[in-house]
């Protein structure tokens, strides 16, 4: 077990957070734990900082396997802003663009409860991305992929509320 | 990945002792899943438990794997989750793998409804 960080967390403004790690070297865990622990510290919500995780987890896996497609070594770079009781996020890597350049529409795999053995083993990334976040938007500029978007109590799905 | 294994009132219980089941672990949790319940003795539970007590987060590659372990057990027999904290409950409601997984609030919920099934 190596000390070295696989990541840095820039916290010099404790409410915009700025942080950046290489792909392929298990980052992502242990940096959006530190940065699960530091949202509580600052006071955010436990449904707000729950929610940013599942987001964020998806997106920068996405990124790891997608755009960098599982190659190590990519520079990835977020920035996250807690204020007015939402999280505005930013995402920025040097990968390949998404496929034609859109975003997933993230359709949520159904399952048959009685045929386990058809049950999805994928896809349920970009469906809970688009359930959790609002405002998300995404921008290719000449090498760079940029994806934003907004977590907020009013972009978090209810109980019981279908879809 | 550690994962423990028992066979306690006639269930396979797997004890995940990991903080998150992710994208970086998710093939190894798979693997331990696999060589726990196929160990002898196992196949005797027909209802495995997969006890998610220890574990904080749970991403869409981890969530694969969980169906992908239902998947090993085969049509006889049934995987049920218990003690999902927070984060694993929300993911287990936004995709509604909480409609097909059997979940109980912890093990011994689990056990003591398994004991309560006794003769029938």
């Amino acid at each position: 077990m190596r000390a070295v960080p696989r990541y840095r967390i820039d916290l010099t403004d404790p409410a915009r957070c700025r942080l950046g790690f290489r792909t392929g070297d298990g980052a992502i865990g242990p940096m959006l734990s530190e940065l699960s622990r530091h949202l509580h510290g600052l006071g955010v919500g436990r449904e707000l900082v729950e929610d940013g995780m599942i987001a964020l987890a998806e997106i920068l896996n996405n990124v790891e396997e997608h755009a960098y497609a599982g190659q190590a070594g990519g520079c990835v770079h977020v920035e996250l802003a807690a204020d007015d009781g939402a999280l505005r996020c930013a995402v920025e890597d040097l990968g390949a663009p998404m496929p034609g350049g859109s975003l997933p529409s993230g359709t949520m795999p159904a399952s048959d409860p009685a045929a386990p053995e058809s049950w999805p083993e994928g896809g349920f990334g970009w469906a809970m991305v688009r359930r959790l976040v609002h405002d998300i938007r995404y921008v290719r500029t000449e090498d760079r992929n940029r994806l934003c978007f907004t977590i907020s109590p009013a972009s978090a799905p209810r109980r019981g509320t279908p879809g | 990945m550690n994962l423990s294994y028992r066979v306690e009132e006639g269930i396979g219980v797997v004890r995940v002792h990991a903080p998150r089941i992710d994208a970086a672990v998710a093939i190894q949790f798979k693997d331990r899943f696999s060589a726990v319940t196929g160990e002898p003795g196992a196949a005797i539970a027909d209802t495995v438990l997969l006890d998610l007590e220890e574990v904080e987060f749970l991403d869409s590659s981890g969530l694969g794997a969980v169906v992908a372990a239902r998947k090993l057990l085969g049509t006889g027999r049934t995987l049920a989750l218990a003690a999902l904290q927070p984060a694993v409950a929300k993911v287990m409601r936004l995709t509604h793998m909480d409609r097909i997984f059997p979940i109980y609030p912890d093990a011994a919920a689990a056990l003591a409804g398994a004991g309560g099934r006794g003769g029938g």
